[in-house]
């Protein structure tokens, strides 16, 4: 009903609209009287009779009558919840249910001073509505005005197609307990486990077809599965129209609502999840973003300010995207009311960029609110909203233009149950770290590490470009006993960023790459602050994910204001390095090389390398000879690194169990490695030989990969 | 007997105890548990069961008996169907018990009293049937902190 009336204020001669709410409202009064709640047939009458009066022509369309309906409708709305709470309908005084019928009754008499006067006795319209009220009652022709200003404001305009899509789902959808659901998903979840254990058998080598079929069907029983937690994001998008109709008629400005990508598919926990921050965003982009009609005109933009929801997947990841055309953030305010507030110390303010200043937004307590009005301006803002986007997984970023709008976008993982992470393993314990808290790994071999460390007291120091980290050291907060193994040289760091501090996390080097399924633990393993939840690997092992921030509060790790500063922008490496340097990926190479004595260790440059993963052997298919990789719908060629090693087969990549990084260079491709050990900055190769080049790193020759895969080959592939 | 309780009895140390099995989910048998830094000395650790994580309990620790040796894991589910394991040193079987022979139990640790349900004697001794909403994690935290479990224990020894 509340998406007829909205679509009732587009178009308000659409004739089936009106039969449609009339049919709603009808069947409401027709049941209830039946069931014998009396102050719902008594709502659902009036209402009907106003609707009647529509339906018949006698009354047009306005935005008092839509106004008047949607007043009724939360009416209904909050007896239904009622009844179904406890049973009744509640009890109110007579005499609020009288007013509200009463202005339904004034709404549908003929004599349009009647209804003006009943919506403003009502007290919910603006002000603007009381000037047209006088000009009526000064003589004005009634009819005109008041299909103006309906025609002008609080104005939504769906995407009709997906709306009708919609619309249509309920006949070829089927409703299913998430209960049940989610017990299939774990079933499934055992399935791929066993399967991984047969595969490890002397039964799949002995009936490779069959093992492969039972491989196939698996993984693809787990995607569907998985796909059938997904909604489109148009269920959430739903709800925003009557909002953003509510909130401009509040705030007095003029709003369209447009959407794109209403089709995108989001996890059911997550849409829930996103749904708060979002009403956050729109909020503030109302009442903060989008300028009053007439300053609108002033800055020779048009009087009706545009909302655009988005909805689209990049890396991976969902973004969703609130894009106003208002007045924008300006960066010199935001310092200044940033040093007033006493969040930032102006010799800070004075050095900020503006992606800097932006972030100063997300800072407890900020406001750039002028007053505290009814819809924002507590303070209580953006800080809640990235807590709440950080807590699934996501992350939250601002841009804005001043003058000509600005653009919040909400970055969200596919699905809550799949997050890419690092797994650690540590003396027969293994953990995991959301790949989102991880900026890099840093690998020092025992030279390195001499120069590197610093100790302070008790406190090690790690110094990483410039900047100091503290060193955590994972065995010592989680009171493990400490495992010296002689074996591992150097020392190996994961960069760990939360939103207040970046720290360096000593661990050992058993360190991989892996998305891991994620599962709730009961509150008493929680208690300790360190772990969040659990996670079942492909092996079959449980990990405990670590809670980053929970790791630095007893690490000790002080929270810092410029946490945000890392990683460092690419203008402040540039100062850093006079030399032009690259950053590389380090890996080492799958398999020791055939020709003894050439490096096996290599470097790929960063830009190049798109992500990490971890080969599935059921991904992976023969085609002419050539292994390919099958990545997110696309046939990517795998390669190697170096040049010189045998005919890479099946068999090779059974053995290695590896894991490779898509790579995007002319083409994408699927780069070979054995283990990846850190980013690297590397002065720019001089001398461009074959398709390496040879450099000394960390006391080892590390050979540079530049080579690109033959594109003709691609095409053959494809 | 028209409403004869089933009891599946364990050895947890030296102690024969009884799980109602309207309470048993299942019997796991030998599964790998892995261990959890930083928590309460009564939980084992946490193991995989149907794609979740269990929280597994030992109630030893609680108990001054010595640490569970053998990886035994019995299934239980609270009433609010919520599962969580519990660590046993062996399995025995499964016999029959009047409710109305239960006798109220000798017990004067008042730790072991809050887990004990009820008490019976069969050929073979005491068996002491625990309670499976006692033994929730949750519960049991609540019970460590408690002191006056220690005091009174105390008190009468």
């Amino acid at each position: 009903m509340e998406r007829c009336l909205l679509e009732l204020e587009v178009r308000p001669h659409d004739r089936d609209l009106i039969d449609e709410v009339f049919r709603t409202v009808h069947t409401i009064k027709g049941v209830t009287g039946f069931l014998g709640f009396s102050r719902l047939e008594a709502f659902a009458h009036a209402g009907e009779n106003l609707l009647c009066a529509l339906r018949a022509g006698r009354v047009e369309v306005s935005f008092a009558v839509v106004t008047g309906l949607f007043a009724l409708l939360d009416e209904l709305r909050a007896i239904l919840q009622r009844i179904a709470s406890d049973g009744s309908e509640g009890h109110c005084s007579t005499e609020d249910d009288s007013h509200l019928i009463g202005r339904l009754a004034a709404l549908h008499m003929p004599d349009p001073f009647a209804a003006t006067d009943a919506v403003v006795s009502y007290g919910v319209c603006p002000s603007e509505e009381r000037d047209t009220v006088d000009q009526i009652k000064a003589g004005t022709p009634a009819r005109t005005l008041l299909a103006d200003p309906f025609s002008k404001r609080g104005l939504v305009a769906a995407d009709r197609a997906e709306q009708r899509l919609l619309a249509q789902s309920p006949d070829l959808a089927l409703r299913v307990d998430v209960d049940s659901l989610n017990r299939t998903i774990n079933l499934v979840g055992e399935l791929v486990l066993t399967r991984n254990q047969l595969l490890a058998t002397s039964w799949a080598k002995e009936n490779p077809e069959l093992a492969r079929r039972l491989d196939g069907i698996t993984s693809a029983l787990r995607n569907s599965a998985m796909q059938a937690r997904m909604q489109p994001v148009a269920y959430l998008f739903g709800r925003f129209p009557r909002l953003v109709r509510d909130l401009a008629q509040i705030c007095g400005r003029q709003v369209r609502l447009e959407f794109e990508g209403q089709a995108s598919e989001l996890d059911k926990t997550l849409l829930e999840a996103v749904r708060d921050p979002l009403t956050h965003a729109i909020r503030n982009a109302i009442d903060h973003g989008i300028e009053a009609p007439d300053e609108r005109v002033l800055a020779g933009k048009n009087p009706e300010g545009v909302i655009r929801l988005c909805a689209y997947s990049e890396n991976g990841m969902v973004v969703i995207e609130v894009r106003d055309d208002g007045a924008g953030i300006h960066p010199e305010k935001v310092v200044a009311r940033a040093i007033e507030r006493g969040v930032i110390s102006p010799e800070r303010g004075r050095q900020m960029s503006p992606p800097e200043v932006m972030n100063v937004l997300f800072e407890p307590g900020f406001t750039t609110a002028e007053s505290v009005t009814s819809v924002s301006g507590r303070g209580v803002g953006l800080d809640v909203v990235r807590a709440n986007i950080e807590k699934v997984g996501g992350s939250v970023q601002i841009e804005s233009w001043p003058g000509l709008g600005t653009a919040l976008r909400l970055r969200m993982p596919l699905t809550v149950a799949i997050i890419p992470a690092v797994v650690l393993r540590y003396a027969g314990h293994t953990f995991a770290l959301s790949q989102n808290r991880v900026s890099e790994l840093v690998y020092l071999s025992e030279q390195e590490a001499d120069s590197a460390i610093e100790t302070i007291g008790s406190a090690r120091l790690l110094r990483l470009r410039n900047r100091l980290l503290p060193i955590l050291r994972l065995d010592e907060i989680l009171g493990l006993p400490a495992a010296p193994s002689p074996e591992i040289r150097g020392t190996y760091l994961v960069i760990v960023q939360t939103a207040e501090s970046v720290y360096a996390l000593q661990v050992e080097p058993f360190v991989s790459p892996e998305e891991i399924v994620v599962k709730p633990i009961s509150p008493v393993l929680r208690e300790s602050g360190l772990f969040l939840a659990a996670a079942v690997l492909a092996s079959g092992d449980l990990a405990l994910i670590l809670d980053v921030i929970g790791l630095a509060a007893r690490g000790g790790v002080r929270p810092t204001t410029d946490a945000t500063r890392w990683p460092p922008s690419l203008s402040q490496i540039k100062e850093d390095d006079r030399h032009p340097a690259q950053q590389y990926l380090l890996c080492d190479a799958a398999r020791p090389l055939a020709v003894e004595g050439q490096p096996s260790r290599f470097a790929v440059p960063l830009c190049a390398v798109e992500r990490i993963v971890e080969i599935e052997l059921a991904a992976v298919h023969i085609v002419r000879g050539r292994l390919v990789l099958q990545y997110n719908g696309e046939l990517l060629p795998i390669e190697e690194p170096v040049d010189g090693v045998s005919e890479l087969s099946l068999q090779d990549l059974r053995t290695m169990g590896s894991m490779a990084l898509i790579c995007h260079r002319a083409h994408r491709f699927a780069l070979l490695v054995g283990r990846v050990l850190e980013i690297c900055s590397i002065q720019t190769p001089g001398v461009a030989g074959s398709s390496t080049d040879v450099v000394l790193l960390h006391d080892c020759a590390v050979s540079v990969y530049t080579g690109t895969v033959d594109s003709t080959d691609l095409q053959e592939v494809a | 007997m028209a409403s004869a309780v089933s009891l599946c009895t364990v050895r947890i140390g030296n102690q024969r105890f009884g799980i109602a099995t309207e309470d048993l989910h299942e019997v796991l048998g030998s599964i790998s548990i892995q261990p959890v830094p930083l928590v309460p000395s009564f939980v084992a650790g946490i193991g995989s069961y149907r794609g979740e994580v269990l929280t597994i309990v030992q109630i030893g620790a609680l108990l001054g008996f010595e640490a569970c040796t053998s990886t035994d894991v019995l299934v239980l589910s609270d009433r609010h169907k919520e599962l969580y394991g519990l660590c046993v040193d062996s399995i025995e079987e499964v016999f029959l018990v009047d409710p109305a022979s239960s006798q109220s139990p000798p017990i004067s640790d008042g730790r072991l009293a809050n887990l004990t349900k009820a008490c019976y004697r069969d050929a073979s001794g005491l068996v002491i049937q625990l309670d499976a909403e006692e033994l929730t994690p949750s519960r049991l935290l609540e019970l460590q902190l408690r002191p006056e479990a220690r005091a009174e224990t105390k008190e009468i020894a």
